[in-house]
Protein backbone atom coordinates (compact mmCIF):
# COMPACT_ATOMS: atom_id res chain seq x y z
CA UNK A 1 0.00 0.00 0.00
CA UNK A 2 1.37 3.31 -0.67
CA UNK A 3 0.99 6.09 2.05
CA UNK A 4 0.32 9.63 1.76
CA UNK A 5 1.76 10.96 4.61
CA UNK A 6 5.04 13.12 3.10
CA UNK A 7 5.53 15.72 5.33
CA UNK A 8 5.47 19.25 4.55
CA UNK A 9 9.46 20.52 4.95
CA UNK A 10 9.55 22.98 7.88
CA UNK A 11 8.30 26.60 7.02
CA UNK A 12 9.66 28.21 9.67
CA UNK A 13 12.86 30.58 9.33
CA UNK A 14 16.18 29.04 10.50
CA UNK A 15 16.89 30.69 13.62
CA UNK A 16 13.41 31.82 14.49
CA UNK A 17 12.72 29.05 17.35
CA UNK A 18 15.05 27.25 19.59
CA UNK A 19 14.76 23.39 19.22
CA UNK A 20 12.68 23.58 15.81
CA UNK A 21 12.00 20.50 13.98
CA UNK A 22 14.84 20.88 11.31
CA UNK A 23 14.16 17.36 9.78
CA UNK A 24 10.40 16.47 10.13
CA UNK A 25 11.21 12.54 11.29
CA UNK A 26 13.50 13.72 14.37
CA UNK A 27 12.01 15.48 17.16
CA UNK A 28 14.53 17.33 19.46
CA UNK A 29 13.90 16.10 22.91
CA UNK A 30 14.10 19.95 24.82
CA UNK A 31 10.89 20.62 22.93
CA UNK A 32 8.85 18.37 25.55
CA UNK A 33 11.09 19.70 29.40
CA UNK A 34 13.19 23.36 28.28
CA UNK A 35 11.18 26.00 30.00
CA UNK A 36 12.26 28.24 26.82
CA UNK A 37 10.05 26.39 24.63
CA UNK A 38 7.74 26.07 27.27
CA UNK A 39 7.63 30.14 27.53
CA UNK A 40 7.38 30.42 24.05
CA UNK A 41 4.79 28.12 23.80
CA UNK A 42 2.71 29.86 26.32
CA UNK A 43 3.25 33.37 24.97
CA UNK A 44 2.93 32.65 21.07
CA UNK A 45 0.38 29.18 21.15
CA UNK A 46 -1.68 29.35 23.79
CA UNK A 47 -2.67 33.01 24.10
CA UNK A 48 -3.15 32.81 20.13
CA UNK A 49 -4.51 29.50 18.79
CA UNK A 50 -8.34 28.88 19.20
CA UNK A 51 -8.70 26.26 21.54
CA UNK A 52 -11.55 24.15 23.29
CA UNK A 53 -12.69 25.64 25.76
CA UNK A 54 -15.91 23.87 26.85
CA UNK A 55 -19.32 21.92 25.73
CA UNK A 56 -22.10 23.71 24.63
CA UNK A 57 -24.04 21.77 27.41
CA UNK A 58 -21.78 22.78 29.99
CA UNK A 59 -23.86 26.09 30.22
CA UNK A 60 -26.39 25.29 29.38
CA UNK A 61 -28.95 27.63 30.67
CA UNK A 62 -28.59 31.92 30.65
CA UNK A 63 -26.47 32.81 33.64
CA UNK A 64 -24.17 29.34 33.85
CA UNK A 65 -20.49 29.89 33.32
CA UNK A 66 -17.73 27.86 33.55
CA UNK A 67 -14.19 28.89 34.05
CA UNK A 68 -11.29 27.83 31.18
CA UNK A 69 -7.84 28.27 32.38
CA UNK A 70 -4.58 28.10 30.16
CA UNK A 71 -1.08 29.61 29.67
CA UNK A 72 -1.56 31.23 33.04
CA UNK A 73 -4.78 32.95 31.87
CA UNK A 74 -8.73 32.42 33.36
CA UNK A 75 -11.43 32.90 31.03
CA UNK A 76 -15.44 32.47 32.33
CA UNK A 77 -17.35 31.33 29.23
CA UNK A 78 -21.13 32.67 30.03
CA UNK A 79 -24.93 31.22 29.15
CA UNK A 80 -25.87 34.81 27.37
CA UNK A 81 -30.20 35.35 27.70
CA UNK A 82 -30.38 34.96 24.13
CA UNK A 83 -28.73 31.79 24.21
CA UNK A 84 -25.55 32.40 22.76
CA UNK A 85 -22.05 32.45 24.69
CA UNK A 86 -20.11 35.17 25.25
CA UNK A 87 -16.46 34.76 27.41
CA UNK A 88 -14.18 37.39 29.68
CA UNK A 89 -11.24 37.55 30.86
CA UNK A 90 -12.01 36.46 34.18
CA UNK A 91 -11.12 39.65 36.50
CA UNK A 92 -12.95 42.56 38.61
CA UNK A 93 -12.52 45.97 36.88
CA UNK A 94 -11.41 47.38 39.98
CA UNK A 95 -9.05 45.17 41.48
CA UNK A 96 -8.69 42.39 39.52
CA UNK A 97 -10.41 39.75 42.13
CA UNK A 98 -12.05 36.41 39.97
CA UNK A 99 -14.80 36.70 39.43
CA UNK A 100 -16.02 32.95 38.96
CA UNK A 101 -14.48 29.67 39.85
CA UNK A 102 -14.98 26.16 38.25
CA UNK A 103 -18.95 26.16 37.15
CA UNK A 104 -21.47 27.94 38.79
CA UNK A 105 -24.29 30.47 37.66
CA UNK A 106 -24.99 33.97 37.91
CA UNK A 107 -28.48 34.53 39.40
CA UNK A 108 -30.28 37.56 38.43
CA UNK A 109 -28.42 38.13 35.74
CA UNK A 110 -25.96 39.76 38.03
CA UNK A 111 -21.74 38.95 37.29
CA UNK A 112 -20.79 39.96 41.05
CA UNK A 113 -17.63 41.26 42.69
CA UNK A 114 -17.38 39.52 45.91
CA UNK A 115 -14.84 42.04 46.85
CA UNK A 116 -16.49 45.33 46.84
CA UNK A 117 -19.69 44.23 45.05
CA UNK A 118 -19.09 46.00 41.44
CA UNK A 119 -21.39 43.91 39.32
CA UNK A 120 -21.90 44.06 35.87
CA UNK A 121 -25.12 42.69 33.34
CA UNK A 122 -24.07 38.80 31.49
CA UNK A 123 -22.85 40.76 28.64
CA UNK A 124 -20.06 42.33 30.29
CA UNK A 125 -21.87 45.87 30.68
CA UNK A 126 -21.04 47.42 34.44
CA UNK A 127 -24.40 47.66 36.08
CA UNK A 128 -23.13 48.91 39.63
CA UNK A 129 -20.75 50.27 41.30
CA UNK A 130 -20.71 50.84 45.17
CA UNK A 131 -20.08 54.22 46.29
CA UNK A 132 -19.12 55.82 42.96
CA UNK A 133 -18.39 59.28 44.79
CA UNK A 134 -14.59 57.91 45.50
CA UNK A 135 -13.72 57.55 42.50
CA UNK A 136 -12.37 59.95 39.91
CA UNK A 137 -14.57 59.97 36.80
CA UNK A 138 -12.27 58.77 34.17
CA UNK A 139 -12.46 55.51 36.01
CA UNK A 140 -16.04 55.04 35.71
CA UNK A 141 -17.31 55.44 32.42
CA UNK A 142 -18.70 52.40 30.43
CA UNK A 143 -16.18 51.14 28.78
CA UNK A 144 -13.46 51.70 31.61
CA UNK A 145 -16.00 49.35 33.53
CA UNK A 146 -16.87 46.80 31.10
CA UNK A 147 -15.18 43.33 31.61
CA UNK A 148 -12.74 42.70 28.54
CA UNK A 149 -14.04 40.12 26.07
CA UNK A 150 -12.28 37.31 24.72
CA UNK A 151 -13.30 35.67 21.25
CA UNK A 152 -15.54 33.17 21.14
CA UNK A 153 -16.88 30.19 18.16
CA UNK A 154 -18.88 27.15 18.24
CA UNK A 155 -18.47 23.99 16.52
CA UNK A 156 -18.83 20.15 17.12
CA UNK A 157 -21.01 21.44 20.26
CA UNK A 158 -18.24 23.21 21.81
CA UNK A 159 -17.35 26.34 22.41
CA UNK A 160 -13.85 27.37 21.27
CA UNK A 161 -11.57 30.50 21.85
CA UNK A 162 -8.88 32.33 21.30
CA UNK A 163 -6.99 35.20 23.34
CA UNK A 164 -5.49 36.43 20.03
CA UNK A 165 -7.60 39.48 18.64
CA UNK A 166 -5.97 39.34 15.49
CA UNK A 167 -6.39 35.58 15.22
CA UNK A 168 -8.86 34.51 11.91
CA UNK A 169 -12.22 33.61 12.80
CA UNK A 170 -12.66 29.89 14.39
CA UNK A 171 -14.34 28.89 11.00
CA UNK A 172 -11.19 30.19 8.88
CA UNK A 173 -8.55 28.42 11.60
CA UNK A 174 -10.07 25.29 11.88
CA UNK A 175 -10.65 24.77 8.70
CA UNK A 176 -11.23 21.32 6.63
CA UNK A 177 -11.21 19.65 9.59
CA UNK A 178 -14.61 21.06 10.86
CA UNK A 179 -15.80 19.39 7.54
CA UNK A 180 -14.24 16.52 7.87
CA UNK A 181 -15.61 15.93 11.55
CA UNK A 182 -19.10 17.41 10.86
CA UNK A 183 -20.86 13.81 9.71
CA UNK A 184 -19.50 12.39 12.62
CA UNK A 185 -22.66 14.36 14.68
CA UNK A 186 -21.07 15.94 17.42
CA UNK A 187 -23.07 18.56 18.34
CA UNK A 188 -25.82 15.63 19.14
CA UNK A 189 -23.52 14.25 21.50
CA UNK A 190 -23.85 14.38 25.23
CA UNK A 191 -21.17 13.92 27.78
CA UNK A 192 -21.44 10.11 29.32
CA UNK A 193 -18.57 10.97 31.70
CA UNK A 194 -15.54 13.57 31.92
CA UNK A 195 -12.86 12.82 33.69
CA UNK A 196 -9.12 13.89 34.04
CA UNK A 197 -5.76 13.08 35.20
CA UNK A 198 -2.65 14.70 36.10
CA UNK A 199 0.47 13.25 34.52
CA UNK A 200 4.14 13.67 34.84
CA UNK A 201 4.88 14.60 30.97
CA UNK A 202 4.75 17.55 28.92
CA UNK A 203 1.33 17.66 26.98
CA UNK A 204 2.67 17.53 23.74
CA UNK A 205 4.36 14.10 24.75
CA UNK A 206 0.82 12.82 26.63
CA UNK A 207 -1.53 13.84 23.24
CA UNK A 208 1.00 12.09 20.79
CA UNK A 209 -0.07 8.47 22.62
CA UNK A 210 -3.46 9.01 20.99
CA UNK A 211 -2.50 10.06 17.59
CA UNK A 212 -1.43 6.89 15.97
CA UNK A 213 -1.94 4.01 16.53
CA UNK A 214 1.52 2.08 15.44
CA UNK A 215 1.61 1.60 19.54
CA UNK A 216 -1.22 -1.06 19.59
CA UNK A 217 0.44 -4.15 18.85
CA UNK A 218 3.00 -3.98 22.31
CA UNK A 219 0.57 -1.50 24.54
CA UNK A 220 -2.41 -2.90 24.18
CA UNK A 221 -2.51 -6.72 24.32
CA UNK A 222 -6.18 -6.65 24.69
CA UNK A 223 -6.49 -4.90 21.08
CA UNK A 224 -3.35 -7.38 19.29
CA UNK A 225 -4.92 -10.24 21.06
CA UNK A 226 -2.10 -12.04 20.88
CA UNK A 227 -0.84 -11.60 17.89
CA UNK A 228 3.19 -11.20 18.63
CA UNK A 229 4.94 -8.78 16.14
CA UNK A 230 4.58 -8.73 12.64
CA UNK A 231 1.31 -11.58 13.21
CA UNK A 232 -0.15 -8.34 14.07
CA UNK A 233 -0.65 -6.88 10.77
CA UNK A 234 -0.56 -3.07 10.70
CA UNK A 235 -0.92 -2.60 7.35
CA UNK A 236 -4.54 -3.86 7.62
CA UNK A 237 -5.38 -0.70 10.65
CA UNK A 238 -4.22 2.15 7.93
CA UNK A 239 -5.58 4.27 5.38
CA UNK A 240 -2.95 6.64 5.37
CA UNK A 241 -3.27 10.24 6.82
CA UNK A 242 -4.48 13.50 5.73
CA UNK A 243 -2.57 16.61 7.56
CA UNK A 244 -3.97 19.77 7.03
CA UNK A 245 -1.23 23.19 7.07
CA UNK A 246 -2.84 24.06 9.86
CA UNK A 247 -2.14 21.21 12.34
CA UNK A 248 -5.53 19.87 12.32
CA UNK A 249 -4.88 15.75 10.65
CA UNK A 250 -7.29 12.62 10.80
CA UNK A 251 -6.97 9.12 9.26
CA UNK A 252 -8.08 7.46 6.68
CA UNK A 253 -9.94 4.61 5.82
CA UNK A 254 -8.10 1.53 6.12
CA UNK A 255 -7.48 0.56 2.46
CA UNK A 256 -6.26 -3.06 2.72
CA UNK A 257 -8.59 -5.85 3.10
CA UNK A 258 -9.27 -8.20 6.19
CA UNK A 259 -8.23 -7.57 10.01
CA UNK A 260 -4.96 -7.31 11.48
CA UNK A 261 -4.56 -10.44 13.69
CA UNK A 262 -3.37 -13.10 11.66
CA UNK A 263 -5.62 -16.36 11.45
CA UNK A 264 -8.47 -14.48 12.77
CA UNK A 265 -11.79 -14.12 11.22
CA UNK A 266 -13.38 -10.76 10.63
CA UNK A 267 -16.55 -11.73 13.09
CA UNK A 268 -14.20 -12.60 15.60
CA UNK A 269 -11.74 -9.81 15.39
CA UNK A 270 -14.44 -7.39 15.19
CA UNK A 271 -16.44 -8.60 18.02
CA UNK A 272 -13.12 -8.90 20.59
CA UNK A 273 -12.19 -5.45 19.61
CA UNK A 274 -15.82 -3.99 20.60
CA UNK A 275 -15.46 -6.34 23.61
CA UNK A 276 -11.68 -5.26 24.60
CA UNK A 277 -12.52 -1.14 24.14
CA UNK A 278 -15.64 -1.65 26.10
CA UNK A 279 -14.10 -2.88 29.39
CA UNK A 280 -10.96 -1.24 28.37
CA UNK A 281 -12.05 2.07 27.99
CA UNK A 282 -15.43 2.67 29.33
CA UNK A 283 -15.88 4.94 26.77
CA UNK A 284 -16.81 2.80 23.56
CA UNK A 285 -18.38 0.31 23.00
CA UNK A 286 -21.15 1.25 25.59
CA UNK A 287 -24.17 -0.91 26.38
CA UNK A 288 -26.03 0.08 23.35
CA UNK A 289 -23.19 -1.27 20.86
CA UNK A 290 -22.96 -4.36 23.12
CA UNK A 291 -26.37 -4.95 23.09
CA UNK A 292 -26.73 -4.43 19.15
CA UNK A 293 -23.52 -7.02 18.81
CA UNK A 294 -24.93 -9.47 21.16
CA UNK A 295 -28.48 -9.53 18.95
CA UNK A 296 -26.03 -10.92 15.94
CA UNK A 297 -24.51 -13.70 17.66
CA UNK A 298 -26.84 -16.52 16.63
CA UNK A 299 -27.47 -14.85 13.11
CA UNK A 300 -25.99 -16.13 10.33
CA UNK A 301 -23.72 -13.49 8.54
CA UNK A 302 -20.89 -14.40 5.97
CA UNK A 303 -18.12 -13.63 7.55
CA UNK A 304 -16.96 -10.47 5.68
CA UNK A 305 -20.06 -8.59 6.27
CA UNK A 306 -20.77 -8.65 9.98
CA UNK A 307 -18.95 -5.00 10.50
CA UNK A 308 -21.54 -4.25 7.64
CA UNK A 309 -24.21 -6.10 9.29
CA UNK A 310 -23.33 -4.64 12.64
CA UNK A 311 -23.97 -1.50 11.38
CA UNK A 312 -26.86 -1.96 9.97
CA UNK A 313 -28.45 -3.56 13.05
CA UNK A 314 -27.01 -0.99 14.74
CA UNK A 315 -29.04 1.85 12.73
CA UNK A 316 -31.99 -0.23 12.76
CA UNK A 317 -31.81 -0.04 16.34
CA UNK A 318 -30.83 3.80 16.67
CA UNK A 319 -34.21 4.15 14.08
CA UNK A 320 -36.58 2.54 16.78
CA UNK A 321 -34.95 3.72 19.89
CA UNK A 322 -35.09 7.55 18.28
CA UNK A 323 -31.61 8.14 18.57
CA UNK A 324 -30.52 10.59 15.31
CA UNK A 325 -27.62 8.59 14.76
CA UNK A 326 -25.99 10.22 11.26
CA UNK A 327 -25.27 8.12 8.32
CA UNK A 328 -22.26 6.02 8.34
CA UNK A 329 -19.34 7.73 6.96
CA UNK A 330 -16.76 7.06 4.66
CA UNK A 331 -14.57 10.62 4.77
CA UNK A 332 -12.90 9.56 7.77
CA UNK A 333 -12.55 7.07 10.49
CA UNK A 334 -10.64 6.05 13.68
CA UNK A 335 -8.90 9.19 14.98
CA UNK A 336 -8.50 13.12 13.97
CA UNK A 337 -6.86 15.82 15.67
CA UNK A 338 -7.57 19.44 15.80
CA UNK A 339 -4.55 21.66 16.35
CA UNK A 340 -3.18 22.17 19.07
CA UNK A 341 -4.72 19.92 21.55
CA UNK A 342 -7.66 18.47 21.17
CA UNK A 343 -7.50 14.95 19.75
CA UNK A 344 -10.73 12.80 18.87
CA UNK A 345 -11.50 9.27 18.93
CA UNK A 346 -15.52 8.85 17.28
CA UNK A 347 -17.11 5.25 16.65
CA UNK A 348 -20.91 5.43 15.72
CA UNK A 349 -22.31 7.67 17.49
CA UNK A 350 -19.92 7.83 20.37
CA UNK A 351 -16.69 9.56 20.46
CA UNK A 352 -13.82 9.60 22.84
CA UNK A 353 -12.12 13.64 22.94
CA UNK A 354 -9.15 14.40 24.52
CA UNK A 355 -7.62 17.93 25.62
CA UNK A 356 -4.44 18.68 27.45
CA UNK A 357 -3.06 21.50 28.38
CA UNK A 358 0.55 22.34 30.22
CA UNK A 359 -0.13 22.41 34.19
CA UNK A 360 1.18 25.47 35.60
CA UNK A 361 4.91 26.46 33.97
CA UNK A 362 5.84 23.09 34.37
CA UNK A 363 6.76 21.94 31.06
CA UNK A 364 6.98 18.62 32.32
CA UNK A 365 3.57 18.65 33.81
CA UNK A 366 -0.02 18.22 32.15
CA UNK A 367 -3.64 18.05 32.77
CA UNK A 368 -5.32 15.64 30.73
CA UNK A 369 -9.10 15.39 30.36
CA UNK A 370 -11.16 12.72 28.47
CA UNK A 371 -14.68 13.20 27.49
CA UNK A 372 -16.70 10.07 26.85
CA UNK A 373 -19.61 11.25 24.23
CA UNK A 374 -22.68 9.64 22.78
CA UNK A 375 -25.45 10.61 20.75
CA UNK A 376 -28.79 10.38 23.30
CA UNK A 377 -32.46 9.17 22.19
CA UNK A 378 -34.34 12.28 21.43
CA UNK A 379 -35.85 13.94 24.17
CA UNK A 380 -33.71 11.75 26.75
CA UNK A 381 -30.05 14.47 26.55
CA UNK A 382 -29.68 14.19 30.15
CA UNK A 383 -30.55 17.25 32.06
CA UNK A 384 -28.08 18.69 34.31
CA UNK A 385 -24.28 19.83 33.35
CA UNK A 386 -21.81 17.45 33.32
CA UNK A 387 -18.89 16.84 36.24
CA UNK A 388 -15.25 17.28 35.74
CA UNK A 389 -14.40 13.90 37.83
CA UNK A 390 -10.96 13.88 39.20
CA UNK A 391 -8.27 13.95 39.25
CA UNK A 392 -8.11 10.29 38.92
CA UNK A 393 -4.81 8.61 39.70
CA UNK A 394 -3.15 6.89 36.48
CA UNK A 395 -3.75 3.45 38.37
CA UNK A 396 -7.77 3.51 38.82
CA UNK A 397 -8.19 4.51 34.99
CA UNK A 398 -10.01 1.74 32.75
CA UNK A 399 -7.14 -0.58 31.36
CA UNK A 400 -6.57 0.44 27.71
CA UNK A 401 -5.86 4.38 29.25
CA UNK A 402 -3.85 3.36 31.93
CA UNK A 403 -1.70 1.60 29.13
CA UNK A 404 -0.93 4.93 27.47
CA UNK A 405 -0.45 6.80 30.52
CA UNK A 406 1.66 4.46 31.79
CA UNK A 407 4.02 4.59 28.41
CA UNK A 408 3.83 8.80 27.78
CA UNK A 409 5.45 9.11 31.48
CA UNK A 410 7.92 6.63 30.60
CA UNK A 411 8.88 8.66 27.88
CA UNK A 412 9.53 11.93 29.90
CA UNK A 413 11.61 9.63 31.81
CA UNK A 414 13.57 8.63 29.29
CA UNK A 415 13.61 12.01 27.63
CA UNK A 416 16.07 13.46 29.53
CA UNK A 417 19.12 10.00 29.58
CA UNK A 418 22.26 10.61 28.04
CA UNK A 419 22.41 9.93 24.44
CA UNK A 420 18.90 11.23 23.99
CA UNK A 421 18.89 13.79 21.32
CA UNK A 422 16.03 13.85 19.34
CA UNK A 423 12.70 11.54 18.97
CA UNK A 424 12.65 9.38 15.84
CA UNK A 425 8.98 9.36 14.11
CA UNK A 426 7.67 7.13 11.41
CA UNK A 427 6.34 9.13 8.81
CA UNK A 428 3.80 6.29 7.54
CA UNK A 429 2.28 5.71 11.06
CA UNK A 430 2.76 8.80 12.98
CA UNK A 431 2.64 11.61 10.37
CA UNK A 432 -0.03 13.40 12.59
CA UNK A 433 2.60 14.12 15.44
CA UNK A 434 4.95 15.52 12.77
CA UNK A 435 2.28 17.81 11.50
CA UNK A 436 0.98 18.96 14.89
CA UNK A 437 4.73 19.94 15.80
CA UNK A 438 5.29 21.55 11.71
CA UNK A 439 2.57 23.98 12.87
CA UNK A 440 3.82 24.61 16.59
CA UNK A 441 6.89 25.72 15.34
CA UNK A 442 4.77 28.31 12.51
CA UNK A 443 3.07 29.38 15.70
CA UNK A 444 6.51 30.02 17.68
CA UNK A 445 7.91 31.61 14.80
CA UNK A 446 5.56 34.09 14.17
CA UNK A 447 6.40 38.06 15.50
CA UNK B 1 -43.33 22.72 40.07
CA UNK B 2 -44.14 23.61 43.26
CA UNK B 3 -46.11 26.82 44.75
CA UNK B 4 -44.30 28.94 47.46
CA UNK B 5 -46.07 31.36 49.14
CA UNK B 6 -43.93 34.72 50.46
CA UNK B 7 -45.21 36.70 53.40
CA UNK B 8 -45.30 39.10 54.25
CA UNK B 9 -45.73 40.36 50.94
CA UNK B 10 -48.45 38.18 50.02
CA UNK B 11 -47.44 36.94 47.00
CA UNK B 12 -47.00 33.31 45.59
CA UNK B 13 -44.17 32.10 42.63
CA UNK B 14 -44.23 28.92 41.05
CA UNK B 15 -40.71 26.92 41.96
CA UNK B 16 -39.76 24.42 39.33
CA UNK B 17 -38.17 21.39 40.44
CA UNK B 18 -34.48 21.76 41.09
CA UNK B 19 -34.28 25.76 40.88
CA UNK B 20 -33.72 27.52 43.49
CA UNK B 21 -36.90 30.07 45.51
CA UNK B 22 -34.45 33.18 45.09
CA UNK B 23 -33.93 32.05 41.09
CA UNK B 24 -37.90 31.21 41.04
CA UNK B 25 -38.84 34.77 42.68
CA UNK B 26 -36.53 36.67 40.56
CA UNK B 27 -37.75 35.12 37.61
CA UNK B 28 -41.31 35.98 38.95
CA UNK B 29 -40.51 39.34 38.67
CA UNK B 30 -39.81 39.58 42.50
CA UNK B 31 -37.02 42.05 44.24
CA UNK B 32 -35.30 39.67 46.77
CA UNK B 33 -32.70 41.19 49.18
CA UNK B 34 -28.76 40.06 48.14
CA UNK B 35 -26.18 40.99 47.48
CA UNK B 36 -24.32 38.39 45.99
CA UNK B 37 -26.44 37.36 43.68
CA UNK B 38 -27.37 33.76 44.10
CA UNK B 39 -23.60 32.66 45.19
CA UNK B 40 -24.55 31.42 48.80
CA UNK B 41 -22.11 34.01 50.49
CA UNK B 42 -24.28 36.84 51.80
CA UNK B 43 -26.80 35.51 53.66
CA UNK B 44 -29.18 38.65 52.33
CA UNK B 45 -31.40 36.11 50.97
CA UNK B 46 -31.99 34.03 53.89
CA UNK B 47 -35.72 33.11 54.88
CA UNK B 48 -37.74 31.33 56.99
CA UNK B 49 -40.10 28.38 56.50
CA UNK B 50 -43.25 28.82 58.43
CA UNK B 51 -45.49 26.15 56.91
CA UNK B 52 -45.00 23.44 54.39
CA UNK B 53 -41.68 21.97 55.92
CA UNK B 54 -41.54 18.88 54.99
CA UNK B 55 -41.38 19.70 51.12
CA UNK B 56 -38.02 21.60 51.78
CA UNK B 57 -35.07 19.59 50.32
CA UNK B 58 -32.32 19.50 52.83
CA UNK B 59 -29.08 22.41 52.55
CA UNK B 60 -26.32 20.99 50.82
CA UNK B 61 -22.63 21.41 51.48
CA UNK B 62 -21.98 24.95 50.83
CA UNK B 63 -25.54 26.62 52.54
CA UNK B 64 -24.53 24.42 55.53
CA UNK B 65 -21.60 25.84 56.05
CA UNK B 66 -23.12 29.24 55.70
CA UNK B 67 -26.04 29.02 58.18
CA UNK B 68 -24.02 27.49 60.54
CA UNK B 69 -21.88 30.87 60.07
CA UNK B 70 -25.06 32.54 60.40
CA UNK B 71 -26.46 30.51 63.56
CA UNK B 72 -22.97 32.04 65.16
CA UNK B 73 -23.60 35.22 65.36
CA UNK B 74 -27.31 35.68 65.99
CA UNK B 75 -27.36 35.71 70.01
CA UNK B 76 -31.06 34.43 69.57
CA UNK B 77 -33.19 33.37 67.21
CA UNK B 78 -37.01 33.43 67.48
CA UNK B 79 -38.18 29.75 66.83
CA UNK B 80 -36.30 26.75 65.23
CA UNK B 81 -33.26 27.56 63.81
CA UNK B 82 -33.44 24.25 61.21
CA UNK B 83 -36.19 26.97 59.79
CA UNK B 84 -33.72 29.67 58.52
CA UNK B 85 -32.59 28.71 55.58
CA UNK B 86 -30.83 30.26 52.02
CA UNK B 87 -33.54 31.71 49.35
CA UNK B 88 -30.97 30.85 47.19
CA UNK B 89 -29.94 27.64 47.75
CA UNK B 90 -34.11 26.38 48.70
CA UNK B 91 -35.24 24.01 46.71
CA UNK B 92 -39.03 22.28 47.45
CA UNK B 93 -41.01 19.45 46.21
CA UNK B 94 -44.25 20.48 47.04
CA UNK B 95 -46.02 23.97 48.87
CA UNK B 96 -44.31 25.89 50.99
CA UNK B 97 -44.72 29.64 52.92
CA UNK B 98 -41.75 31.16 53.70
CA UNK B 99 -41.55 34.64 55.47
CA UNK B 100 -38.77 37.34 54.30
CA UNK B 101 -39.12 41.16 54.39
CA UNK B 102 -37.88 42.81 51.74
CA UNK B 103 -39.06 40.27 49.01
CA UNK B 104 -41.43 41.80 47.25
CA UNK B 105 -43.13 42.55 43.59
CA UNK B 106 -40.82 45.28 41.70
CA UNK B 107 -43.02 48.35 41.14
CA UNK B 108 -42.10 49.97 37.82
CA UNK B 109 -41.56 53.39 37.82
CA UNK B 110 -43.86 53.65 34.85
CA UNK B 111 -46.84 51.94 36.29
CA UNK B 112 -49.77 53.77 37.07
Amino acid sequence: MSLDIAPTPPSTPATAVPHRVTDPIRIPVERYYATDFASLEKEKLWKRAWQLACRLEDIPRPGDYIEYEVAGESILLIRQDGGSVRAFNNACRHRATALGEGVGTFYGGQIVCPYHGWRWNLDGDSSYVYARTGFDAACLNPEALRLREVRTGEALGCVFVTLDRDAPPLEEALGDILSVLEPIGFDRMRVRWWRHVLLDANWKMAQEAFMEAYHVMQAHPSLSMGAADEAYNLEATLGGFECFQNGSAHALHPTGAGVPVEGMSVTDYFIQFNNALYVGTDAYATEREMFVQQGLMEADIPDEQFPMAFLGALAEYAKGAGIPLPPPTMATTGYAHIFPNMTVLPAYGNSIVYRVRPSGDDPEKCVFEVWALQIPPEGEEPLGRPELEGPIPQDNWPQIFKEDFSNVTKQQKGLHTQGMDELVLAGGYEAMIVNNHRRIDEFLAAP
Amino acid sequence: MARVRVEPAGVEVEVPAGVSVFAAALEAGLSWPTICYGQARCTACALRIVDGHRHAEPPGPDEDGVLRQLRGRRRSSAGDSRDTRLACRLTVRGAVTVEKNGAKPIVREDSP
